[in-house]
């Protein structure tokens, strides 16, 4: 059982009348002018505070002119301010035959059988399971989660292929830098950054190209290789120096 | 054809520093080692294998961790890891069980890595 509030006299501030009110009260009238007045028992800041909390918003970047504007995270789709282009902001999941180009600037995914049809597909984020016959542009990542195929190429900012994984290409990867923990078979692969091949990592290509690279024990590489942009150095590891001893024929 | 004759130690600082010095031959090293040299012809190293920035090799380079600074023409062959560090120049093959290529090093060729070797 809730507990009753306390009742307290107050007296009307224009014709001193006593009434009885409960001690928690804020504003009343008097019942025998009529007169409305405040407690001077309740805190000046007794005011609810409705509490606004801002809409989160995100950076969302024109595929067309590469215009930036915010919209709200749960926004499903907006409208370029500059070049007026409809932007669909949500994500996809293609299960079968899907013909036909797309722009997304959410994340695409193309189940194991899945198979995109269409010329060429945009998203920020692509995973890869099934097929793609057209050319896949990844902004932020393509990452391969099953045994893929991609007839056109694809190109964006990080190409990664998960363990168990397997992504075969039969035109040219253009990505900024590579991750690979399963197997890669292409043509050419184009890295402007670091490739990275894990210990369960697999590449065969006819051709690699990378401003630099890691192989860890286990991985495997048969391509022909080349070094194209220079970078920063970084440190290796030391091999220590120690002697040696020279025989000459 | 292999002599087998040791060198001085003495004579072994200096190549070691190896400014200038130039080898016609083939090098075997049995130890690990730093080759600072120029060398016309293959270098065969048993152990961990620097190849010095001034290092010049025209042959190809065999060891087990292999330490790229300068330049090998006729590729690379590490039983264990290789890396090429930044500068360092390398043409026709590399093959190693592991291996890093440094941002800057200039690498062009066949990459057989983490096959039998």
């Amino acid at each position: 059982m809730s507990e009753l509030a306390q009742k307290i006299d107050v007296s009307c501030p224009e014709c001193g009348q006593t009434q009885r009110e409960s001690e928690n009260f804020i504003s009343t009238v008097c019942r025998s002018c009529g007169a409305y007045f405040k407690s001077s028992h309740a805190p000046m800041n007794a005011r609810k505070k409705v509490k606004r909390t801002g809409i989160k918003k995100r950076e969302l970047v024109c595929a067309d002119c590469g215009a930036v504007q915010m919209v709200a995270e749960e926004a499903q789709s907006s409208s370029c301010l500059e070049c007026g282009r409809h932007l669909e902001l949500g994500h996809r999941v293609i299960e079968g035959e899907h013909l036909g180009n797309l722009v997304l600037e959410g994340e695409l995914t193309i189940g194991p059988k899945g198979n995109f049809g269409g010329s060429k597909a945009r998203a920020a984020k692509i995973v890869l399971q099934g097929r793609a016959s057209g050319f896949l542009e990844a902004v932020e990542w393509l990452r391969v989660e099953g045994q893929a195929s991609l007839r056109s190429g694809a190109s964006g900012e990080i190409l990664e292929v998960r363990p168990g994984a397997s992504l075969e290409s039969r035109d040219t990867l253009l990505f900024r830098s590579g991750q690979i923990d399963g197997e890669l078979r292409c043509g050419t692969a184009q890295f402007s950054g670091p490739l990275k091949v894990g210990p369960a990592g697999k590449i065969i290509a006819e051709q690699i190209v990378f401003s630099e690279l890691t192989v860890e024990e286990g991985g495997r590489i048969q391509s022909q290789g080349e070094v194209r942009i220079a970078a920063e150095p970084v440190v290796a590891p030391e091999i220590p120096e120690t002697k040696g001893e020279i025989t000459s024929t | 054809m292999e002599t087998g004759k040791k060198i001085n130690p003495k004579v072994r600082a200096a190549s070691l520093a190896g400014h200038g010095l130039q080898i016609f031959g083939d090098v075997r090293l049995e130890q690990d080692g730093v080759i600072r040299a120029k060398v016309k012809g293959n270098v065969q190293a048993s152990g961990k294998l620097v190849v010095a920035k001034e290092a010049e090799i025209s042959g190809a380079v065999s060891g087990v961790d292999i330490r790229l600074e300068g330049k090998v023409d006729a590729g690379l062959q590490g039983r264990g890891r290789v890396w090429l560090i930044a500068q360092s120049v390398l043409r026709t093959r590399c093959a190693a069980k592991a291996l890093r290529i440094e941002p800057g090093a200039d690498f062009r060729g066949e990459l057989r890595i983490g096959e039998s070797l």
